[in-house]
Parts: structure tokens; C-alpha cells; sequence
């Protein structure tokens, strides 16, 4: 067999078959066409809803959390403030009462 | 290239700036003493910068009476320290080392109160002053087994500190401190 011949045998240029091209612009047209939307399976919408509550369990949680530890901290300081206060105004009012002495 | 230029110019805007800053809200000083709190039984640390200081504002109650002063009372103020020790023994502490804290004084700072007291306690009050304004307050008290120093950073309403005595149910004894002031550190100096 001559490789040669073979190969311009099956390369060789060949008519299309009648109406492929009709074919072709027929399924462009239906590409174009709109797709009608269907719902997922079921146990997508499961696993979708479970996902979505696990993420607002989590998220809530975490919220919870910095929120309790910005209520500590802010406790805290509160506390800290108002001892230093109370330290700040007693010596001062040390230095009063040796003023009202004089 | 010119990124970096404008960059380093920021940079040096910014360290030029700060200075300036700091001088218009007072001055922090250092309390730590580290010797002393080696040999406190007891230390009370209380360091509030501006952050806290809002938070903490944030959960003043408005009902209480105490309170509700305090929360006037920060209003502008951008730092709160305290350090208290207090000893087990008399004497067990330098007094000299308080002088650490007083050599941090820079020109603005004036005495405004000095009592002295051989048996019970010394109390120095110290304000930094920009122009009219109290910029920043200084009390260093020391007793026999106690030693406390407090530094507020910001226009501290002297008048209201002193009038705290009075809601936190401790009576008034008087509320002439500002006009004896100047009396009252010519006779315990």
C-alpha cells in the first residue's frame, strides 16, 4: 500500500452532505433559545439547605462569642475605670482635707 | 520610583505630625517601677488608653450617680494609669523612687498641691498645662506601706475630680482646692 495515496485519499476535500448547512444554523438557533429552568433534586435542595443552616449556625455562634467577649472586656474596663477613679479622687481628697486645715 | 517618593514624604509627614499631636493631648508617663512591685504584698495595675477608656464609657450606666459622673469625667480624656502598691512593712519601700516618675516632668508641668506628712501620707499633685488648658494630671502619694501614683492624660476637669469624692458616698469636705491651691503649697513645702 502506498502511504502516500492512502493519505490523500482520506485527506482529499470533500463536499459537505446536503442540508448540513441548514443543520448547523438550525442548532445555533437552538442554543440561542432560552433554557427552561428546573429545580434541583431533592437531595441537592437537602444538602443546599443544611449547608445554608450550618453556615448561619456558625456564623451566629461566632457572633455570639464576640459579642460575650466584647461585653467582658468592655465589664472589665468599666471596673478598671472606676477604681482608678475612686484611687484618683481619694488622694485627692487627702489634699482637701490638709487644705481645710490651713 | 515616584511611589516610593511619595511614600517616604508620607512617612515623614507622619513622624513630623505626631509630635505635635501628643503635645496637644498630653503626655503619658512611665509609671512602672519595677522594684516596688517586686516587693508590693499587693499591686493594683490599672492602664486605660484611649480605646478602653471609650469602652469602658460605653458600659457606664447612666442610673448610677458614680457613674454617670465618670462618664463626663473621661469625656476627651485619652489615657487613665494607676499604680498602687502596698507593702507589708513600713518602710519597706524607696520613697526616692518616685523620683523617676518626677524627673519625667517636662516645663509644663506645675505643682499645684504638696502635702507633707512625717506619720500619715505625702501627696504631690501635679497638672500639665498648655496655655489655659489642663493638658494631663500627676499624683504620686506616698504612705508608710503604700505607695500610689496616677496619671491622667488629657483636659481633666480637676474640679470634677475632686467633687468624685462626693458621689462616690464620701462626703464633701471642702470644695476651695483651686483657690488654695497656692496657699497651700507655700505652707508644706
Amino acid at each position: 500500500m502506498n502511504l502516500d495515496h492512502e493519505l490523500n485519499r482520506v485527506l482529499a476535500r470533500t463536499s459537505a452532505p446536503d442540508g448540513f448547512a441548514g443543520r448547523v444554523v438550525a442548532r445555533l438557533g437552538d442554543a440561542n433559545a432560552p433554557r427552561h429552568w428546573h429545580w434541583p433534586a431533592a437531595s441537592t435542595l437537602r444538602r443546599l439547605a443544611a449547608a445554608v443552616a450550618l453556615t448561619v449556625a456558625l456564623g451566629g455562634l461566632t457572633a455570639h462569642q464576640i459579642i460575650e467577649h466584647r461585653r467582658t472586656e468592655g465589664e472589665h474596663a468599666r471596673r478598671e475605670l472606676m477604681t482608678a477613679l475612686h484611687i484618683a479622687s481619694a488622694k485627692m481628697r487627702v489634699a482637701q482635707r490638709a487644705v481645710a486645715h490651713d | 520610583m515616584t511611589r516610593f517618593l511619595i511614600s517616604l514624604m508620607l512617612t515623614i509627614i507622619a513622624s513630623a505630625a505626631v509630635p505635635f499631636t501628643a503635645a496637644a493631648q498630653g503626655t503619658r508617663l512611665n509609671l512602672d517601677l519595677p522594684d516596688m512591685a517586686a516587693k508590693a504584698t499587693e499591686t493594683v495595675d490599672v492602664t486605660l488608653d484611649g480605646p478602653m477608656l471609650r469602652l469602658a464609657g460605653k458600659f457606664l450606666s447612666s442610673t448610677d450617680a458614680d457613674e454617670r459622673v465618670a462618664k463626663e469625667m473621661i469625656n476627651g480624656l485619652t489615657g487613665i494609669y494607676v499604680r498602687s502598691y502596698e507593702f507589708e512593712h513600713e518602710g519597706e519601700y524607696d520613697k526616692t523612687q518616685a523620683e523617676r516618675i518626677r524627673t519625667q516632668l517636662g516645663p509644663t508641668w506645675k505643682k499645684i498641691v504638696k502635702v507633707a506628712s512625717r506619720t500619715k501620707e505625702d501627696v504631690d499633685i501635679y497638672v500639665d498645662t498648655r496655655g489655659d488648658a489642663v493638658a494631663g494630671l500627676l499624683i504620686i502619694s506616698a504612705e508608710p506601706k503604700e505607695f500610689t501614683v496616677v496619671n491622667i492624660v488629657g483636659p481633666v476637669d480637676i474640679e470634677k475630680l475632686a467633687g468624685l469624692e462626693g458621689q462616690f458616698g464620701i462626703p464633701h469636705i471642702s470644695r476651695d482646692l483651686k483657690d488654695k491651691h497656692g496657699k497651700k503649697e507655700d505652707h508644706h513645702e
